[in-house]
């Protein structure tokens, strides 16, 4: 049962809003330092090469050059690694593994000395044959992107539960497809940027573009080899994240020795073509899936291989690969489930996360394939979802534990909104326009859960005026959790929106904190942001239990006062409690302190896929409509919703704007976004070619929330935005095949694919390879494969 | 980016001389929208060394229409062309050829003469070298075309020789169907005026060294003429056509007594489909023959491995440009 909140649940402006309107919020790029320098990276224009000589001398004689940086300068720390030791140097030695890999540094009085200064680097190489391809990768004889990993194999995972191959063969319907989906990226218009300060006294001051700030703390202790309460870390706003920005970067480490070596500050801001070809990407994947079901929809067993391109280096490709295998146990049961993923090293840009991290992938291929099985078993796509769904109560084979769950009310909306929107659609209006709608849906975590440290933490320090300052180590990147943070703070401690200022990221005081990723922010900080705020009106609530001679149990704050709860008008101003306890007697200081992570949860296990990733799930169901011209295959969407649950909603607008976000993120990443590369090179390094969607692409997103509670969150706030990209490749391309009868295995379906493929024509191709009946087995996929050539 | 010099020229013939400097490797410079991109990645393997600045001659952003037709001077900006009352009025497709390039940002900066002679858009050309080094070309003056055994889904289907990259400019398209001429002055007080598409050619343009583009001028149109720009791009906004079209029909009677069929982005220069044209003009116009005209004006189409998709999608985009004309 939802209850009643002031702060909670509401529209609320954002906090931050009216400065990054105004253009006042300051960014790391536009920080500056007395006598600060400027640095630049040189990157490898080779693929696979061995580094035989780096010559700086020639670089350190240009006038306004104050210093250069190799591998050879570094302590060789390798950065990454989740699972297992990293394998990224931040300046490369012995080799480089993809084009844009960073070979050195320089710091100069301004940034076009320090460009000219690279180009007088002599680095010679010795180039090596790259491997490209990721199947071309795990070829016997390849040759390989690190010498310890054969196979250039960077990770597996194997999580086997039921028995998926005995469960096939009692099945009335087995099919089986292959799928493959892009190598896309972030998008965000902030570049990273770093500004370092090394002082005499062996401390580094670093501001960083981070969305998690403690990360970069962690690493740049070790890479420099200083105490990490040497290192402090600072972050300003940040333009955007997306799971691009958790990483410490080359740029950060650079920035950072180099200010060590000139004693003098040091600034690196890349380019956008430089995020866009030398940094992250999402890990593309080939997905071979096979699934069974009953006559009457029921799925009884997934077996699915997957193959995800992970680039040159490890990073945390481990957690995504893990991500990959397991969520093909969610959000639908299942009693039989094989998935063996397989991370692959090739010399392209690494891969990480990136929203959804991983989970879009294989969802685009196990909801199509549902959607498949449900027109060949002649179910309708949302009953054979409803047959399926999980339910709260339930634990997957693998062990996450469903605590809250709304997906068959979701899946209940959806039918509303899709008959709806057929009584809605007129008649295809011209022969060569098809309209379609497709659904699917999805579940996400709030909060992976890692091995180490994981514990969110909040300070709130009381003013003297009645209003409060809150901290925390997790950062804004976009997605309004310092609002998000403060209305909880606001509604614990009854005061208003305006009263809480929230404070920037300074690991000096700022406690310990994982950061932004995998969508833990509002559950597990909001969690430690409740608990502070309940510490300080304890501590509060004693000094007022005095004063008005009531227990401080009987006291509830509300609306900026504090008063006994039965007697309302027995009260006073909360700015005046404060006063009071500040004042009187030796004065208190009122400091709040929360921590919070889930407790007695079973750790994931990388390798296994086994264990409870998450204190809570959240869920969703996304419905789209396209118009596809047959003619020039150009796919338009001309609206889309999401019923979704997130528990309570914290802040309705904030919500919506994630979840209005995500989806037409999807648009690019259905329809047009995707990497071309040639020799290892990136062709479409610009956001003129790289076609994200812009504000014209958009469509209108109606949203519904359904009215679930999670027990574990603050609130019982629970996980939206980032899980709701999980569905909206898969439920564009069913609205596609509801539109033409073709359904795609392959994104993005770019005008001349759909173009292809409708002249090809015909859907009775498209199914060819579609398995009936008891006795599809796992060894007659090669003529699948071959069969598969049909799909676009 | 490398250090140049930069002059702000105060007329025409001032510009002229400086661009033709022996020794110097100038370029003009007007909105630099495209210019400053092309120096930034460092394209070029010769990188100017002095940049002329066009901007600060006086009087060549004007626009007048009169009996006589339309007159456009090369330094008018593609958001005011597209906004211009006359304009819009008499020869709309300009004005809406105008309005579909880029973004309002870049239209706020971009000229008609800049629009016309930026460079192609061919993504081996546009490889920055900043990305391990810039890719050579023919079109750069090297040995051969990367782009022919590579990726050649935005290249030609028309008239490629040797290089493959096609015209970028949305203008130049519906320019070509009004019959558009364009003035072009050089060193010394030389003159010289050709049609729109005559500017093109596969690796370049003819313009002469310290040649420039100083204005278009557009016949007026015939009274009974309809038309149509219609512009195919992957995304909506931000991006450079796939194909685009403009049509001009004129109907007396309900008989096409003259037409104008020209394809954007399929070829080096705008790509008149004279033939198709010649097949619509003596019946009437209905689907028919629109059909069949856009099937002529494909007819010759010579797509490389990589593109035939776009034969059909050009075909679609006559075919529905003339039915669009109709109705304009
Ligand atoms: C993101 C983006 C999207 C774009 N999308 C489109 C699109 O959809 N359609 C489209 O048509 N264009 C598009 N463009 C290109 C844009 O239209 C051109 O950049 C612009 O029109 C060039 O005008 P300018 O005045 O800025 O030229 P400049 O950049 O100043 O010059 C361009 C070139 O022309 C030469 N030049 C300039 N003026 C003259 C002259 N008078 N005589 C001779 N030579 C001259 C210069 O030397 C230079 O080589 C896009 C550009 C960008 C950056
Ligand atoms: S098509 Fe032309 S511009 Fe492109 S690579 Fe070939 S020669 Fe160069």
């Amino acid at each position: 049962m939802k209850r009643e909140y002031v702060n909670i649940g509401g529209r609320l402006p954002r906090v931050d809003g009216m400065v990054k309107a105004a253009g006042e919020a300051m960014y790391t790029g536009d920080l500056s330092l007395p006598g600060m320098l400027h640095g630049k990276l040189l990157r490898s224009p080779h693929p696979h090469a061995r580094l035989l000589k780096v010559d700086t001398a020639p670089a350190l004689t240009l006038e306004g050059v104050r210093a250069v940086i190799t591998g050879e300068d570094t302590l060789k720390f390798l950065a990454g690694g989740i699972a297992s030791p990293g394998n990224e140097p931040y300046l490369a030695f012995e080799k480089v593994r993809f084009v844009g890999d960073a070979v050195a540094a320089v710091a100069a009085v301004d940034e076009e000395t320090a460009e000219r200064a690279l180009a007088l680097i002599d680095v010679e190489y010795e180039l090596l044959d790259p491997v490209l391809d990721p199947f071309a990768a795990m070829a016997p004889g390849s040759p390989l992107v690190h010498d310890d990993a054969p196979g250039n194999i960077s990770f597996e995972t194997d999580l086997s539960f039921g028995n998926a191959q005995r469960a096939f063969a009692t099945c009335d319907y087995v099919r089986y497809d292959e799928f493959k989906t892009a190598p896309i990226r972030h998008g965000f218009i902030e570049p990273h940027a770093a500004l370092a300060s090394w002082d005499t006294s062996g401390r580094l001051t670093f501001w960083g573009s981070k969305q998690s700030p403690y990360f970069t703390y962690r690493n740049m202790a070790k890479a420099l080899d200083i105490p990490m309460s040497k290192v402090r870390i600072m972050q300003s706003y940040l333009g955007g994240g997306f799971g691009g920005k958790n990483e410490m970067f080359n740029l950060d480490f650079c920035a950072a020795l180099l200010s060590m070596k000139t004693r003098r500050p040091v600034r690196i801001v890349v380019s956008q073509e430089e995020v866009l070809y030398a940094y992250r990407q999402r890990h593309p994947a080939w997905i071979k899936l096979q699934s069974g079901f009953m006559k009457d929809g029921t799925l009884v067993a997934v077996d699915a291989e997957i193959v995800a391109e992970g680039g040159a280096y490890k990073g945390i490709g481990a957690l995504s690969l893990y991500l990959m295998c397991t969520f093909l146990a969610l959000p639908y049961r299942v009693a039989n489930l094989r998935a063996k993923g397989c991370r692959v090293y090739t010399n392209t840009q690494p891969s990480c996360a990136m929203r959804g991290h991983g989970v879009p992938q294989v969802r685009y291929a196990a909801e199509v394939q549902l959607d498949m099985a449900a027109r060949e078993l002649g179910l309708d796509p949302l009953e054979i979802r409803l047959k399926n769904a999980i339910q709260s109560g339930d634990t997957t084979g693998n062990g996450f534990e469903i605590t809250s769950c709304g997906l068959s009310e979701t899946l209940l909306e959806a039918r509303g909104i899709v008959e709806r929107w057929r009584g809605e659609t007129p008649a295809d209006s011209e022969p060569h326009l098809k309209r379609g709608i497709g659904v699917a849906s999805y579940g996400y975590l709030s909060g992976p859960r890692m091995a180490g440290h994981n514990t969110s933490a909040a300070l709130i320090k009381v003013h003297e005026d009645g209003r409060v300052g809150l901290v925390t180590g997790s950062t804004d990147c976009g997605q309004g959790s310092d609002t998000v943070l403060s209305q909880i703070a606001a509604e614990v401690l009854g005061i208003h929106l305006d009263d809480v200022q929230y404070g920037g990221m300074d690991s000096e005081i700022v406690p310990l904190d994982p950061g932004v990723f995998g969508s833990r922010v509002t559950f597990i900080t909001g969690n430690a942001v409740k608990w502070a705020a309940e510490d300080v009106r304890a501590q509060l609530a004693g000094v007022a239990a005095g004063l008005l001679d009531a227990e401080p149990d009987d006291l509830e704050f509300r609306d900026r006062r504090v008063f006994v709860r039965d007697e309302p008008d027995r009260g006073l101003p909360f700015a005046k409690l404060v006063k009071s306890a500040q004042y009187s007697g030796t004065g208190m200081t009122i400091l709040g302190r929360g921590y919070w992570a889930p407790e007695d949860i079973d750790l994931p296990r990388f390798d296994t896929g086994m264990g409870n990733q998450s204190g809570a799930y959240s869920f969703g169901t996304q419905v789209a409509e396209v118009e596809v011209d047959t003619e020039t295959g150009r796919v338009k969407v001309l609206r889309l919703a999401v019923s979704h649950d997130c528990g309570q909603p914290i802040n309705e607008m904030l919500v919506e704007g994630q979840l209005e976000g995500s989806s037409i993120g999807g648009i690019g990443h259905t329809f047009t976004e995707t990497i071309q590369r040639r020799r290892g090179q990136t062709m479409n390094a610009s956001f003129l070619e790289y076609r994200m969607p812009t504000a014209l692409d958009a469509c209108p997103v109606e949203v519904t929330h359904t009215d679930t509670v999670d027990e574990m969150g603050p609130f019982g706030a629970k996980e939206s935005g980032e899980g709701v990209q999980v569905a909206v490749m898969p439920a564009l391309v069913s609205a596609v095949h509801d539109a033409v009868g073709v359904w795609f295995k392959e994104v993005p379906i770019t005008p001349e694919v759909v173009v292809e493929a409708l002249g090809r024509g015909a859907e009775a191709a498209q199914n060819a390879d579609a398995r009936r009946g008891a006795d599809a087995r796992r060894d007659s996929r090669d003529d699948g494969r071959s069969r598969d050539g049909e799909s676009a | 980016m490398r250090s140049f010099r930069h002059v702000r020229a105060t007329t025409v013939a001032e510009a002229c001389a400086l661009l033709a400097e022996p020794g110097t490797r100038a370029r003009a410079n007007a909105g630099g929208s495209d210019l400053l991109g092309a120096l930034k990645d460092g394209i070029y393997p010769e990188p100017p060394d002095l940049l002329v600045d066009l901007k600060t001659i006086p009087g060549l952003d004007a626009i007048e229409a009169d009996e006589a037709g339309l007159r456009v001077g090369a330094l008018a900006r593609l958001a005011d062309i597209a906004r211009s009352e006359p304009i819009r009025a008499h020869w709309p497709i300009f004005s809406q050829a105008a309005q579909a390039v880029a973004s309002p940002q870049i239209r706020n900066v971009a000229t008609l003469g800049g629009n016309l002679c930026q460079e192609v858009r061919c993504w081996y050309f546009r490889y920055p070298a900043g990305l391990g080094g810039s890719i050579d070309c023919l079109r750069k003056g090297g040995p051969r075309c990367p782009a022919v055994k590579g990726d050649t889904r935005y290249h030609a289907i028309f008239e490629g020789r040797g290089c493959f990259a096609v015209c970028p400019s949305d203008t130049a398209v519906a320019l070509a169907a009004l019959d558009a001429i364009v003035v072009l002055e050089g060193p010394g007080g030389a003159r010289r005026e050709l049609p729109v598409q005559d500017v093109y050619t596969p690796l370049g343009t003819v313009l002469e060294p310290g040649e420039l583009v100083t204005a278009v001028r557009v016949p007026p149109p015939a009274e009974e003429a309809r038309s149509a720009f219609l512009k195919f791009t992957v995304r909506e906004p931000i991006d450079f056509a796939v194909v685009s079209v403009a049509a001009s029909i004129t109907l007396r009677d309900g008989v096409c007594t003259d037409a104008r069929l020209v394809l954007g982005a399929v070829g080096p220069r705008p790509y008149r489909a004279l033939e198709a044209e010649a097949r619509l003009i003596g019946g009437p116009i209905d689907e028919r023959a629109a059909v069949e005209a856009a099937e002529v004006a494909l007819a010759g189409a010579k797509p490389l491995r990589g593109n035939a998709y776009k034969v059909p999608l050009a075909r679609s985009i006559v075919m529905r440009a003339i039915l669009a004309a109709l109705e304009g």
